[in-house]
């Protein structure tokens, strides 16, 4: 959550004289746009098709604008309905995304509205003022849910002194890379025989596990995969592979596609070690004509595919991913052992960042 | 004691440095100190003090002392009905 400078327009004409709480659609994306473009932080809600496709296209994903009594956007929070499997049983819960004021305190009611609107919810990633809020309402930090590089990118930031921007040109230049095609030969003999992957257009139903050994899992349906993870988006890539045991459909493996990174954004399957080589098989598939190897980004918390992971070269960046669980009455206890769950990188909006596809490479919004 | 002494009350709680005058003048945007915190809790607050579970779209009242007093006293008179 940001504290930006205070963003003021015109009222437009029908415009409440008061503040208020709005679902986003799509006439008040210029008002949005004028807000999120005072902070680099928000670029997102800038580009036009993400907002309009994440926030606007399905029910259970909005995006809650507060809007000051002259029709100027002062804060936004997205909220979004998902389904999970926590030993075995349902469990409703609602990402939260895109946490932002651009008032001081509009963010604080926008948050009191989800507590009081949605079940559950759950923070991934977030910022150092979404969490002073959640901790301030007790909410419960789940460690062990660690981010995974292969061919660490060590990007230029602005901040950077010129030794650490020299330091990270350096690796980046002579940094030894793996190349992901390779990957496939370093299956494991048990299960190299056995395992295979095959590119879908799309997610199909029986792609999804039929049996899980995992105590933590989204449980969405094909439905659900094929809106959020859209094959045929212009903003953002993403690849489906069903992943097949012995000829078997036993899971799937989600790919997000840029130029210069593959991110798993999801995945399932009914074994966990064997899911963990599917996606370095899915990885290996998707990059297949890559001149040089892109960076690799993925999460895991669960001990067999975190282990599987760093045998193929995967790193744990020394921070982890902060995922925090809660509702009105605190943290939600879903036990402290994160090492049997299954989380998956491109949760909430975690995947869907500037520059999007569809933007030149300065990420000038659309 | 009244509703606007235990309204001032919280204020006061989410805002100690001000004094009365500024608590009465208290507002989002004009009020330094009123951050996404302030407002969290100045709604956490108002609920336990006036025993009231604040409906999501009444949220919007929660952004000047004035406006919640009227919200509190529109809740009272609801309840006596």
């Amino acid at each position: 959550m940001i504290q930006a400078e205070e963003t003021r327009r015109a009222a437009p004409a029908g415009a409440a004289a008061r503040p208020r709480i709005v679902e986003y659609a799509p006439e008040h994306f210029e008002a949005l746009r004028e807000a999120a473009a005072s902070t680099p932080q928000s670029a997102s809600l800038t580009h036009r098709p993400f907002v309009d496709y994440y926030y606007a296209s399905a029910e259970r994903c909005r995006l809650y604008l507060f809007l000051d009594a002259e029709g100027a956007v002062a804060g936004t929070l997205g909220v979004e309905r998902v389904g999970f499997e926590h030993e075995g049983r349902p469990l409703a819960l609602s990402f939260g995304s895109n946490f932002f004021a651009f008032r001081k305190g509009a963010a604080g009611l926008l948050f009191m509205h989800w507590m009081k609107t949605y079940p559950a919810g759950v923070v991934f990633g977030g910022s150092p003022d979404t969490h002073h809020i959640t901790r301030s309402q007790k909410w419960a930090y789940y460690g062990g849910v660690k981010t995974y590089l292969l061919n660490r990118a060590y990007q230029p930031h602005a901040g950077d002194s010129p030794l650490r921007a020299l330091a990270k040109w350096g690796a980046r230049s002579l940094g030894r890379r793996v190349a992901l095609g390779r990957l496939a030969r370093r299956v494991p003999p048990e299960f190299a025989g056995r395992l295979s992957v095959r590119e879908e257009a799309s997610a199909t139903g029986e792609m999804l596990p039929r049996r899980s050994p995992f105590s933590l899992r989204m449980a969405e349906g094909a439905d659900y995969l094929n809106w959020r993870y859209n094959t045929r988006l212009p903003f953002v890539r993403y690849r489906v592979f069903r992943v097949l045991d012995r000829n078997e459909t036993s899971g799937y493996v989600i790919i997000n596609e840029s130029p210069s990174r593959l991110i798993v954004s999801q995945c399932d399957g009914e074994q966990a070690e064997a899911l963990a080589h599917a996606v370095v098989l899915a990885l290996a598939e998707a990059s297949r004509g890559d001149r040089r190897p892109r960076e690799v980004m993925l999460t895991s918390s669960h001990d067999a595919m975190r282990r599987a992971f760093e045998a193929y070269g995967f790193r744990a960046a020394p921070q982890e991913r902060p995922f925090a669980v809660g509702s009105r009455r605190g943290g939600v206890e879903l036990g402290e052992d994160t090492s049997g769950w299954l989380v998956n990188f491109d949760w909430t909006d975690n995947g869907l960042r500037p520059p999007f596809l569809d933007q030149g490479r300065g990420g000038r919004a659309g | 004691m009244g509703t606007e002494t235990r309204l001032l009350n919280c204020f006061s709680a989410v805002f100690p440095d001000a004094g009365e005058d500024e608590l009465r003048r208290a507002a989002m945007g004009a009020t330094e100190s009123w951050d996404s915190m302030a407002s969290v809790t100045l709604v956490s607050l108002v609920e336990e003090e006036f025993g009231v579970q604040v409906a999501p779209d009444d949220l919007e009242h929660f952004v000047s002392f004035r406006q919640v007093l009227g919200y509190v006293e529109g809740a009272a008179e609801k309840s006596a009905l």
